[in-house]
């Protein structure tokens, strides 16, 4: 049936070829999916850089200033609280969407942050974290001489 | 078959809209009770004057556009700036013209009161 070796590594060659195309297929839906959905990770958070700052922006809506616990330590960076439901007891509920219970992401930073200069902000809802880049990550110009 | 059609003609405001930029839904909790109905909606990054809350016969759409100002270049976006809206149909017996509503810390409060004639009302039942 097969003029020799070669083409049965040939059939095999292009099944393999096959199969990496349909995992990275999978791959590429679970990932999609995973971004998409965002259940897992409330409040949805933002990060922006400059040459000075590293800023995160956190959508906290219908919560206090001093419902929110900001914490940096060892370069993670912890954001918690919890969403008060100031509700009298007459109503019946007929739709339930917001998120109310209590919340809390961490993140690993990838820069060193000056510590003394963290500065936070809470406006409509969005709470912004400005954190100060240290000294030594600051991008230094090297000068080459010749020898 | 054609509830399509059946959707189009009950929600005319619902339609696709045409609009630039990135449009969220905001998240919604609708409570009841004997007075009024009250709608909450999460839409943090909108500014009050950017808010517009629109009741139409029987169709109330609620429209923000998110006025927050980002600096920098972005490492990681799970929001964008852009404009929320979201259409809802009323039902009947909700008093429009006593609509009220509140803006707090980025969550909208309407209350939408019923109209005197829809209220429940005790009926005492006299001894004959």
């Amino acid at each position: 049936m097969f003029r020799n070796t070669e083409d049965i590594d040939k059939i095999f060659g292009t099944m393999g070829f096959f199969k990496n195309q349909m995992n990275r297929l999978f791959d590429d839906f679970e990932n999609e999916r995973r971004s998409f959905t965002t259940a897992g990770s409330w409040p949805r958070t933002n990060f922006y850089e400059d040459e000075k700052y590293l800023t995160v922006y956190c959508m906290l809506p219908g919560i206090a200033e001093n419902e929110i616990n900001i914490k940096l330590h060892n370069n993670l960076l912890t954001i918690k609280g919890e969403r008060q439901v100031d509700m009298d007891g007459s109503y019946t509920v007929l739709r339930k969407e917001r998120n109310v219970k209590s919340f809390s992401r961490s993140f690993s930073l990838p820069i060193e942050i000056d510590v003394e200069k963290v500065s936070a902000t809470l406006k409509n809802g969005i709470l912004t974290v400005k954190l100060s880049k240290a000294k030594n990550e600051k991008p230094k110009k090297i000068s080459v001489q010749a020898v | 078959m054609n509830s399509e059609k059946d959707l189009k003609k009950q929600h005319p405001q619902s339609a696709e809209v045409l609009k630039s930029g990135a449009t969220t839904t905001p998240d919604v909790d609708i409570f009841v009770n004997d007075e009024e109905i009250l709608l909450v909606a999460d839409m943090p990054g909108v500014e009050k004057k950017n808010l517009s809350i629109h009741v139409e016969d029987d169709t109330l759409t609620l429209e923000g556009v998110i006025s927050a100002q980002f600096e920098g270049t972005a490492q990681r976006e799970e929001f964008h700036a852009g404009v929320y809206r979201r259409v809802f149909t009323l039902p009947k017996g909700l008093d429009a013209e006593k609509t009220r509503a509140e803006f707090k810390r980025g969550v909208l409060y309407l209350h939408l009161p019923k109209s005197t004639a829809v209220k429940p009302c005790r009926i005492e039942v006299k001894a004959g």
